[in-house]
């Protein structure tokens, strides 16, 4: 077992690598110019640009950019951001939380609401229920986020009013950005419990838990549910990194703090070194999400240690 | 008594009649806390190292700058300077300061607190940005005495009065900004009327009243403390949840609505729209004037008649931003009315200019001189809103023959790109209250390094541009600058695409917003309706 966590730790050197090239020089390839931003609206002297872009790095080649980056990078320093000229990793440290918050409840949902469903159905294959479950699933996936959090709000906040529309204090703003997240995953996880409770319910050791007169919900939650939850595990696990990655447009679309929209407006502000930081912070976030997934699917079945 | 004097009586008495109607109705009430959603996010509380135009809305409310101005009337209004004078060697300015004046923190504000100020942005350390651009050639401060400041610079400087009346250059408290150095950002102390609570950042940034606000400029409606209780800046990026958060209530004010909404709220009772005006240059297409095609005079004029200004507006805007055929805004000091006139939207016009000139239609419509294509490259500016005009501009142009080629340039090539003169167009706006800001866009020894787009290069604008910064007699200023905006749009250097606006949309029950000379939301007199 640790020598299969410390394989898979070791094939995540060349990975980081590979992002870091990635991020560094995806953002340098995003039009506009951050000078622009800075001195648009004041008396400039063509020295105070030349000055500017000196302090931001940007007269240098693009190859001494990255050298810089990555050394400071490694030392944990992810710079400043360029408009706020705070440590970039400040920003991260302080926003990641309603990030991981989110992140998680929307995993919760998903779970009990995938799970759930998933079982119902499983166990009424073939009814309406289950064609009701399997349609839940495929409008699940299908409707893209933005919408239906702006479709939530509108019912729930601006027309109900039962939860406020915007800000991040408190539970019950968490719940509508949980729920516009965690419905995707949702289906996904449903769908994967249906397929597989199907497949299990069919098998020899079902039949005899049936036959020494088990009560049926000790079989399905006690014998069933258990075998085919290892699949969801992983599922889970890469789907937390993708949770992550989806923040950026629900906490946009809810006006939560956190990460995705940190990134986003660096973006947009065309402040590289916060914009670097965030997707450097998320890819690691990521693989470390899936090595962990990895290590509980090995944990939990023997099988897959072997290389 | 003349018959003509009884309707006038009669008038009068009705408006006697509903004077306290009028007055009980517009009362200001005391209390509330507003809460104003924001496009976008919060960089600094500094007014001297922000760089944002969305932050520098906030300021007004917390720092009160020298002197004040009111949209569109270029006189000079007291703040915390009653009175100043130009020293005879034009190079000096003396303020005279109020003597009953309070910083947040408690600390007396005075001559030291000014010179402070402004040293402080001059400092390398301090980063300054927006603010160390507007100083100028800022040389020294003297402390005259406790409530005399002399401010002085290396050269005539003469946009200087009415840039100290933009909150870049607000006096801030030196004991906080020594106390807190670099995150003076996040504990801002001023003297306005408003004081800081907290900032979360990506969240709110809240604001109370400043009860011992008694030095209110006299461009505000009272001196005294502010009616609210505090405001509240909210970060709400997403346009359609900030437009919700209005109509649900949990907002009084939501700035920047898609235009797609604009006209829905203008009918909508429940709400008011208002826009505030923007000194300075609109939104400007600027065609290289040194680089073929765009160096012909007859291709740039070809541009100026083939955009169609209020077709853009209409379509893409809503007429929620006006079209505009102006350099300056008409609220900008110097503004000369006559150019709008210059060039009419007239393609037929267009294609007149470009046959004569040479250029023929080619087989796919795109004209041709000498075997080369009628094609411009057209960098677009990510910031302002090229990417939406674009595509229109592209289209219009083509009607005449002119193949408008869209280039979205990579972030550290952008300037550079611009520098070397890459482009046949490219787009910028200076929002600015002084027409000073042409030297930003025409003056060709700031040349190719700076924001001079069009690469322009007129030794009579140059010379026009270096008189009209160290002339202190308005007329004679005002009549430089118009002569600059004649020769430039002569010239067919820059096509105007639309004026700049701040558009603000508000619960009916929200009185008295007001705004700054470039457009900034001031709170001070602003009132919520019970």
């Amino acid at each position: 077992m640790l020598k299969f966590v410390v394989l898979r730790l070791g094939s995540m050197v060349p990975l980081l690598f590979g992002v870091s090239v990635a991020v560094f020089f995806m953002v340098h390839l995003l039009p506009g110019d951050p000078v622009l931003i800075i001195l648009s609206g004041s008396d400039v002297t063509p020295k105070q640009i030349e000055q500017l872009r000196h302090e931001l790095g940007l007269d240098l080649p693009i190859h001494q950019q990255y050298v810089h980056w990555v050394t400071k990078a490694l030392h944990g320093d992810l710079g400043r951001s360029i408009h706020t000229r705070r440590p970039v990793l400040q920003a991260i440290v302080e926003q990641v939380g309603a990030t991981l918050q989110l992140a998680f409840a929307a995993l919760g949902v998903a779970v009990v609401a995938g799970v759930l469903i998933g079982t119902l159905a499983a166990l009424r294959h073939n009814t309406w229920i289950d064609a009701a479950s399997m349609a839940f699933a495929a409008f699940g996936i299908s409707i893209p986020h933005f919408w239906l959090g702006l479709l939530l709000l509108f019912v729930f906040s601006f027309t109900l009013g039962w939860v406020p529309a915007t800000g991040t204090e408190g539970l019950k703003r968490l719940v509508l950005p949980a729920v516009t997240l965690g419905l995707m995953y949702a289906a996904v996880i449903a769908r994967l419990v249906r397929s597989g409770l199907l497949e299990v319910i069919r098998q020899d050791y079902i039949r005899t838990a049936r036959a020494k007169g088990l009560a049926e919900p000790r079989v399905i939650f006690g014998h069933a549910l258990k075998n085919c939850l290892i699949p969801v595990v992983t599922i889970v696990g890469l789907q937390f990194g993708h949770a992550m990655a989806n923040t950026v447009i629900i906490e946009t679309v809810f006006s939560r703090q956190g990460i995705g929209r940190l990134a986003i407006t660096a973006i947009l502000e065309k402040d590289f070194p916060v914009t670097q930081g965030v997707i450097l912070f998320m890819s690691v976030m990521y693989l470390a999400a899936n090595m962990l997934a990895d290590v509980a699917y090995a944990y939990l079945d023997p099988r897959s240690r072997e290389p | 008594m003349s018959t003509r004097t009884i309707p006038s009586l009669l008038l009068a008495a009705l408006v006697l009649l509903a004077t306290p109607l009028l007055a009980s109705a517009q009362q200001p009430v005391q209390g509330g806390e507003l809460v104003f959603a924001a496009a976008a996010r919060i960089d600094s509380l500094d007014p001297h190292t922000t760089s944002f135009l969305a932050t520098r809305q906030i300021m007004n409310n917390i720092y009160d700058p020298l002197v004040r101005q009111k949209p569109g009337d270029p006189k000079i209004y007291p703040g915390l300077a009653t009175a100043w004078k130009l020293s005879d060697d034009r190079r000096s300015y003396v303020f005279t300061l109020r003597k009953d004046v309070k910083f947040h923190d408690g600390t007396p504000f005075n001559a030291a607190a000014v010179c402070f100020t402004f040293d402080r942005i001059v400092n390398p350390g301090t980063q300054a940005r927006v603010a160390r651009g507007t100083i100028g050639p800022y040389k020294s401060c003297d402390v005259v005495d406790e409530y005399t400041a002399k401010v002085n610079f290396s050269e005539p400087y003469a946009p200087f009065l009415s840039l100290a009346a933009l909150e870049v250059l607000a006096p801030i408290s030196p004991t906080a900004a020594r106390k807190y150095g670099a995150d003076f950002s996040r504990n801002p102390v001023g003297t306005g009327p408003f004081m800081f609570k907290e900032w979360i950042p990506q969240q709110h940034a809240k604001f109370v009243r400043n009860p011992d606000y008694k030095w209110g400029s006299p461009v505000y409606k009272h001196q005294g403390p502010a009616y609210l209780d505090g405001f509240v800046w909210k970060e709400v990026p997403e346009h359609v949840t900030r437009m919700g958060s209005l109509r649900g209530g949990e907002a009084h004010i939501a700035e920047a609505p898609p235009a797609t909404d604009y006209e829905a709220l203008r009918r909508d009772r429940r709400f008011f729209v208002t826009g505030s005006t923007v000194q300075g240059a609109p939104l400007l297409m600027h065609l290289n004037y040194k680089k073929f095609p765009t160096s012909e005079l007859a291709v740039r004029r070809a541009m100026q008649h083939a955009v169609d200004q209020d077709v853009i507006s209409r379509a893409l805007y809503k007429g929620m931003y006006e079209p505009t055929r102006d350099l300056l805004d008409p609220t900008t000091f110097g503004y000369d009315p006559s150019i709008k006139t210059m060039y009419a939207h007239d393609p037929g016009k267009a294609r007149e200019l470009l046959e004569a000139a040479g250029w023929k239609a080619g087989a796919d419509g795109i004209r041709v001189k000498d075997g080369k294509r009628l094609e411009l490259v057209f960098m677009m500016n990510f910031p302002f809103d090229a990417y939406t005009v674009g595509p229109l501009l592209q289209a219009q142009v083509r009607e005449v023959g002119i193949d408008l080629q869209l280039r979205k340039e990579a972030m550290p090539n952008y300037l550079p790109s611009i520098h070397k003169g890459l482009h046949h167009a490219a787009d910028s706006a200076w929002a600015y209250p002084d027409p000073q800001c042409l030297r930003q866009l025409y003056y060709a020894p700031f040349g190719a390094t700076a924001f001079n787009y069009a690469h322009y290069d007129n030794p009579e604008v140059d010379k026009l541009l270096d008189e009209g910064a160290q002339e202190f007699d308005a007329a004679r200023r005002a009549e430089i600058y118009k002569k600059v905006q004649k020769i430039v749009m002569t010239d067919a250097v820059s096509v105007p695409i639309r004026r700049l606006r701040g558009v603000f949309v508000g619960s009916s029950k929200v009185k008295d917003l007001a705004f700054s000379a470039v457009g900034f939301p001031l709170f001070h007199d602003t009132y919520i309706q019970k």
